[in-house]
């Protein structure tokens, strides 16, 4: 058994803990809290121990981390842990500056533990069919891809949270670097990073909804667009599509199914795709992905690409935000 | 076996065909949700499954005097719960649902949940959202397998185990819970003596979403014969007559969940299940 710790009872975590709290090789030794409501619907919702800090806890009780806690405070919380030699799974993005996240993937490396960082869509059914796909004949010859991610959270009437205001908030921190993730789990590192458009529409230096172009030169040569609106009131639900088109073929999918047209015909479904988790709760890419970090964890088969990919997918946002338009 | 008609294409859920946002634009009002109502029960089906919410509450309305189904309403509605809190937070989604309750309501409901007994908070919150639906129609009250299969997770068997007394007791209704992880919910109500309730989850060909395998789902049918089990998700792989044998092997399946927009499915599939 894992004994892990948990921190951070927000909104994600009610997504995560059910997960952890099911896994046969993992142990919640506590879960951390420093706000004193969030604290105690948390203790009355798992019955788990609570603590309002990690220093309440002895290092020698758990050897891996669950870090849920806002963007702006992952840089300190990780790096504690990382240098204590804790395994850690951090949530999305891996810290608001570039340096920050590629000192925290030295380290981990550095202390062979395990980082893995909450993209959650790299664990996705139809995502990594769609890298199968990659891989093989069907999509020789990239001409052009699209990724587009639209959801309708943020209006006029939001209340302010750190998702909407401040250090670490916008659509660029919080869809925009999904999409970009993808991008990397799908294609690789872009040669350039392109920004075309930033939005302003509720408040001030917070974006809402962007578009970029990612250049592809080296192995390929290709564009790949990326389109992010986290206040589309036309869209009832969060979702992400992706296009992509080669010389032979068209591929579309937005996670549900996924079509081939051209010289190559075919449409997958979810459906007819393997979805078998042990537990399941708000989708099979959950399940998938907190068995990555156990199995990880367990057969001392630790993978650094997915955290290095973070690290990349933080630089590009970082190009982004630099980007005056 | 019981056909119960269900409401996935109303909100635009599909998973089959890609069909989730054609169906928003077609069940765009009520009116058109209870056009299909009444197709519904054209063909025979009497009884309706349905998350709900204020369209299919008005749809409901438009046709119980001439179409008078059994309703089987079920909650929490998902994305209003996520947009609450969103809005809110977790602290102040959970306030603004006590607020609407009422002060008095709301110090039964804390102190009885101070000393872990959740009942009376499950009444209120069941109260507050069946508003609108008329009681007597009402079969059964569900638990969405969002809410289900969160609670199953955080090892709150007892939470579950309140929503069933509160329903039982406080409504005389049928519970009917929800779940992608029927086999581990079977044992958490089921092997606890919590018999007077149905269990709705995937079964299906293809093994779509039938947590956490479909073998394990077939046993699981087999070692519960007694009790109800409703199957949904059916048509989720494989070709129609497969569908059929699928459904026939489970012979002690007590009901078959299925929605449709077109009087000609509905027609077809009662044929398969009858």
């Amino acid at each position: 058994m894992i004994k892990a710790v948990v921190v951070g009872a927000g909104r994600i975590a009610l997504s995560h803990l059910p997960h952890i709290l099911t896994h046969p090789k993992l142990d919640l030794v506590a879960i951390v809290e420093p706000n004193i409501i969030a604290r105690f619907i948390i203790k009355r919702l798992t019955r788990a121990k609570v603590v309002s800090s990690l220093k309440k806890l002895d290092f020698s009780d758990y050897e891996a981390a669950f870090i849920l806690t806002p963007p702006q405070t992952h840089f300190l919380i990780t790096k504690s842990l990382l240098e204590q030699g804790k395994h850690v799974f951090l949530e999305k993005p891996l810290s608001l500056n570039p340096s920050h996240s590629l000192e925290l993937f030295k380290l981990a490396k550095k202390n062979k533990v395990e980082f893995a960082v909450g993209y959650v869509y790299r664990f996705h059914p139809v995502f990594m069919k769609v890298k199968e796909l990659l891989n093989s004949p069907v999509c020789e010859e990239i001409v052009s891809a699209d990724i587009n991610m639209r959801g309708n959270v943020v209006s006029e009437e939001t209340p302010k949270t750190w998702r909407n205001v401040g250090l670490g908030s916008g659509c660029i921190f919080d869809y925009g670097c999904h999409a970009i993730d993808l991008s990397l789990f799908l294609f690789g590192r872009a040669d350039e990073v392109i920004c075309l458009e930033k939005h302003e529409i509720f408040q001030r230096g917070v974006v809402d909804k962007f578009s970029a172009k990612l250049e592809f030169r080296a192995n390929s040569n290709f564009d790949l667009g990326i389109y992010c609106n986290w206040a589309d009131s036309s869209v009832r639900k969060a979702g992400i599509t992706i296009k992509i088109d080669t010389a032979n073929d068209s591929l579309w999918t937005d996670g549900q199914l996924l079509k081939i047209r051209g010289k190559n015909n075919a449409d997958f479904s979810i459906k007819d795709l393997n979805t078998d988790v042990p537990y399941y709760l708000r989708g099979e890419e959950f399940q998938n992905q907190l068995d990555h970090f156990v199995l990880s964890i367990s057969s001392n088969r630790l993978s650094y690409k997915d955290a290095e990919d973070a690290v990349i997918c933080d630089q590009i946002i970082s190009q982004l935000y630099e980007k005056n338009l | 076996m019981k056909i119960f008609f269900g409401d996935n294409q109303f909100l635009g859920v599909n998973h089959s065909d890609g069909k989730g946002i054609e169906y928003l634009d077609q069940y765009n009002t009520a009116e058109q949700i209870a056009a299909t109502l009444t197709d519904a029960w054209d063909a025979g089906i009497r009884d309706f499954c349905f998350t709900v919410n204020q369209k299919t509450i008005d749809a409901i309305d438009m046709v119980i005097v001439d179409c008078p189904f059994d309703l089987h309403p079920a909650l929490p509605y998902a994305h209003r719960v996520n947009d609450l809190i969103s809005e809110k937070g977790l602290a102040g989604a959970l306030f603004h649902k006590a607020k609407s309750a009422g002060f008095y309501n709301l110090i039964v409901a804390s102190t009885k949940g101070f000393f872990g007994r959740y009942d009376h908070a499950f009444r209120l919150l069941i109260k507050t959202e069946i508003e609108g639906i008329p009681l007597k129609s009402i079969k059964s009250i569900g638990l969405l397998n969002i809410a289900t299969d969160f609670l199953l997770g955080l090892k709150r068997t007892d939470l579950l185990h309140s929503f069933y007394r509160a329903v039982n007791n406080g409504f005389d209704k049928k519970p009917l819970f929800y779940t992608m992880n029927f086999p581990a919910l079977a044992e958490s109500l089921w092997e606890s003596e919590y018999n007077n309730c149905a269990i709705v989850f995937n079964y299906n060909n293809s093994g779509f979403r039938t947590n956490p395998n479909l073998n394990a789902v077939k046993h699981c049918i087999q070692k519960y014969k007694t009790n109800e089990s409703i199957a949904m998700s059916v048509f989720s792989g494989g070709q129609i007559s497969e569908v059929g044998n699928l459904v026939k092997e489970a012979s002690c399946l007590t009901g078959v969940l299925f929605g449709t927009s077109k009087k000609k499915n509905m027609i077809s599939n009662i044929d398969l299940f009858k």
